[in-house]
C-alpha cells in the first residue's frame, strides 16, 4: 500500500505538470509532504521557501492574485497555525485559488509527538468563509481530489494529507464532489460519520458490530466544507442515532458540524462522538489512536453507549 | 504597454503641485470623516505619486491586463492616499472620497482588494504584502511577463518577521522585476521608530539580505523618480528603495510625531493645517 503522501505527491506531479497555472510551494518539507515529485518533474514552477511558513502562505497568495494556481505545502500543524494569518486575511478575503495542504495530519506525525500532531485543522480552515475543507480517506480519493484540486478553480481549498498508508475503501477511478458525502455501508440502527483515516477504522466497528446485531450505516465525509447536510439529515432520521469518528480535537471538528446542522434543522436524535480531547504524546500510530480512544473498539463501544447496549 | 508621460522638468512641477492638493484632499476627507491614519498618508504621498502616475504601467485602461505592473501598498494603513490617487488615476469618481470607512463603502479602513478596481491586494495586517509581492512577481515571471512588482512598506512594518523572511527569498530566487520602496518616516504608532525597534542601517541590512538597495529623500519627486529607474534597468537581484521620509509632511505641527498615526485634526488644527499647505500651494508651479 502506498502512503498517502506519496499518493499526493505523485498525482500532483502527474497532473501539476500539464496545467502551466500550477505553482507548488514548499518549507523545507518536500521530501516529507512529497512535493518533491512535481519538483523534480517541473523545477522552474516549484519554489522551496525554506523554514517560512508565513511568508509561503502570503507567497501564493500573491502567485493567486497573478492568476497562478498554487499549492502551498506543510504539515498541517504549521498551515493552521503559522500560515493562518495570510490564510484568513489573503486568501480567505481575497477568495484567491491557493491549495493549502496539510501534510502529516492527525496523529499520523506519530513519533514526532504533540507538536507536530494536528487536530484543530478541520475547526480552523472551516470558519474561514468560502474555504472548501476537505479529508480524504483512501489512496483513490487522495488521487482524485488531488486531481481535481489541479483542475478546476475552486476558491481556497484546504486539504489535509495522511502520512500513512490504508486499505483501500474505494474502486479505481471512483469521482468525489465536495459536498457529496459517501454511503460506505447501510444500517438501521445508528449511523457512524467520518473522515479521513476513521472511517476504516469506523467500518471495522460497523462489521464487529453487526456480529452483535447491531446494523450500522458508515457515511464517509471527507467534505467537511461545504458540509453535506442531507446526509447527516438523513443518517438521523433514517437511523435515530448519529455517532461521529475523528482523528481531531473534538469541538470544532465534525461532532460540531454534526451538532450544528442537526439543531439548526430542528431535528432530534441519540448523538455521541470519538475524538481527541488531550495534547498527545509521541509513539505509534496504532498505540496513540488506542491510547487517546479513537481506535474502532472506541467507535464500537460509543455507538454502544449511545443506543444504551453498553 | 502604455507609454508614460514624457519626464521634464515641468512634469516633476506638475507631480509636486498635485501632491500639495493630495495633501488637502486628504487631510479634508479625514477631518469629515472622522477617522482614518493621517501621518503616514502625508509621508507616503510622493511615493505613490511617483509610481502611479508616472512609473508603474497601471490605469483603468490596462486594469484587467495580466501583464500590467502592480503596485501594492503593504502599509494599508495608508489608504486615504492610495485612494485620492486612484481617483486622480480615474480609478472611480473623486467624490466617493467622502465614503471613506463608511459602511458598505468601497473604500475600506484598509485596502480590499475585488471591491475597489486598482487595488491588487488587501492588506492592513502589517508585514504580508512583501511576500505576496514576491508571489506575484515570481508567477508574472514563469508567465514570461515583463511586468513589474512594486511593493510599499513602512518601516515599522520591518518590525514583521515575514518581510525578512521575504527579503530573503526575493534574492533566492532572483526577483528582480521585483521593486520595494521603504517609507522611511521613522515614526510608528507608539512613538520614533529608533525607540519602539532600532531598525540600524537600514540599507545595509538589506543588502545583506541579496538586494540592490538605494536610498533618497521619499519627498523629492525628481529623486523618487531616477531611483525607480535605476532599480527598473538593475538586473539579478530585487532592489529596494530607503525612501527618507517625515511622518505628518507638509503640516508643521504634526511633522515626525506619533501622535497623529491615527488620530483626527481638531477643527482648529484643521484650519491651521489647511492655511499652511494651501499657502504652500499659492507658491506653487500650478497656481
Amino acid at each position: 500500500m502506498e502512503a498517502l503522501r506519496d499518493v499526493y505527491g505523485r498525482t500532483l506531479a502527474q497532473y501539476g505538470k500539464d496545467n502551466p497555472r500550477v505553482m507548488v510551494l514548499d518549507a523545507d518539507l518536500a521530501t516529507s509532504t512529497k512535493t518533491v515529485y512535481f519538483q523534480q518533474a517541473c523545477p522552474e514552477r516549484f519554489f522551496d521557501v525554506g523554514i517560512a511558513e508565513a511568508n509561503m502562505a502570503a507567497m501564493a497568495a500573491g502567485m493567486a492574485s497573478a492568476g497562478a494556481l498554487p499549492f502551498l505545502n506543510t504539515f498541517a500543524t504549521f498551515v493552521t497555525t503559522i500560515g493562518s494569518l495570510a490564510a484568513k486575511t489573503l486568501i480567505g478575503y481575497n477568495h484567491l485559488n491557493v491549495r493549502l495542504i496539510g501534510s502529516n495530519n492527525g496523529l499520523t506525525g506519530g513519533y514526532d509527538g504533540s507538536t507536530h500532531h494536528s487536530l484543530d485543522d478541520i475547526s480552523v480552515m472551516r470558519l474561514i468563509p468560502g474555504m472548501t475543507v476537505l479529508y480524504p480517506s483512501d489512496a483513490c480519493m487522495t488521487r482524485s481530489l488531488t486531481r481535481l484540486l489541479t483542475e478546476e478553480d475552486l476558491g481556497p481549498v484546504y486539504m489535509s494529507v495522511s502520512r500513512n498508508a490504508t486499505e483501500d475503501l474505494y474502486a479505481p477511478d471512483t469521482q468525489f464532489e465536495p459536498g457529496r458525502a459517501c454511503v460506505l455501508r447501510e444500517g438501521r440502527d445508528a449511523a457512524i460519520l467520518a473522515y479521513g483515516l476513521s472511517v476504516g477504522r469506523a467500518l471495522k466497528a460497523a462489521q464487529a458490530l453487526a456480529q452483535e446485531g447491531i446494523s450500522c450505516r458508515v457515511v464517509d465525509m471527507f467534505s467537511l466544507k461545504p458540509v453535506d447536510e442531507a446526509a447527516i439529515v438523513a443518517a438521523a432520521c433514517e437511523t435515530g442515532a448519529v455517532i461521529t469518528a475523528e482523528e481531531q480535537w473534538i469541538p470544532g471538528g465534525l461532532y460540531s458540524i454534526v451538532a450544528e446542522t442537526l439543531l439548526s434543522r430542528g431535528v432530534s436524535t441519540r448523538f455521541g462522538g470519538v475524538g481527541v480531547t488531550r495534547y498527545t504524546s509521541s509513539g505509534p500510530y496504532d498505540q496513540l489512536v488506542a491510547h487517546y480512544g479513537i481506535s474502532e473498539a472506541d467507535i464500537a463501544a460509543k455507538v454502544r453507549q449511545t443506543l444504551g447496549k453498553a | 504597454m502604455n507609454q508614460p508621460p514624457v519626464w521634464n522638468q515641468a512634469r516633476a512641477g506638475e507631480l509636486e503641485a498635485l501632491c500639495r492638493q493630495f495633501r488637502v484632499d486628504v487631510l479634508t476627507t479625514l477631518h469629515k470623516v472622522g477617522t482614518g491614519h493621517p501621518g503616514g498618508s502625508l509621508s507616503v504621498c510622493e511615493i505613490l505619486a511617483v509610481l502611479y502616475l508616472q512609473c508603474a504601467n497601471i490605469s483603468p485602461d490596462n486594469w484587467e491586463d495580466p501583464d500590467r505592473d502592480r503596485v501594492v501598498l503593504t502599509k494599508g494603513h495608508a489608504a486615504p492616499m492610495l485612494y485620492r490617487i486612484l481617483a486622480q488615476k480615474g480609478f472611480f469618481p473623486l467624490s466617493e472620497m467622502d465614503t471613506l470607512r463608511q459602511l458598505g463603502s468601497r473604500l475600506q479602513g484598509h485596502p480590499c482588494a475585488g471591491k475597489l478596481p486598482g487595488i491588487e491586494l488587501s492588506t492592513g495586517p502589517l508585514g504580508m504584502g512583501l511576500s505576496a509581492s514576491l508571489g506575484m512577481a515570481l508567477t508574472l515571471r514563469v508567465r514570461g511577463s515583463a511586468a513589474r512588482v512594486y511593493a510599499v512598506t513602512g518601516d515599522g512594518e520591518l518590525n514583521e518577521g515575514t518581510v525578512w523572511e521575504a527579503a530573503m527569498a526575493a534574492a533566492k530566487f532572483r526577483a528582480d522585476n521585483l521593486i520595494a520602496i521603504v517609507d522611511r518616516n521613522r515614526v510608528q504608532l507608539d512613538g520614533p521608530s529608533d525607540e519602539v525597534m532600532p531598525l540600524g542601517d537600514l540599507e545595509a541590512k538589506w543588502r545583506s539580505f541579496g538586494w540592490y538597495t538605494q536610498s533618497c529623500d521619499g519627498h523629492d519627486v525628481r529623486a523618487l523618480h531616477d531611483a525607480v529607474l535605476t532599480a527598473q534597468a538593475h538586473r539579478g537581484a530585487p532592489c529596494v528603495i530607503i525612501a527618507n521620509t517625515v511622518k505628518g509632511k507638509g503640516v508643521s505641527f504634526m511633522e515626525g510625531k506619533n501622535t497623529y498615526h491615527g488620530k483626527q485634526l481638531t477643527d482648529d488644527e484643521y484650519a491651521r493645517a489647511m492655511t499652511e499647505l494651501k499657502g504652500e500651494t499659492a507658491h506653487g508651479s500650478l497656481a
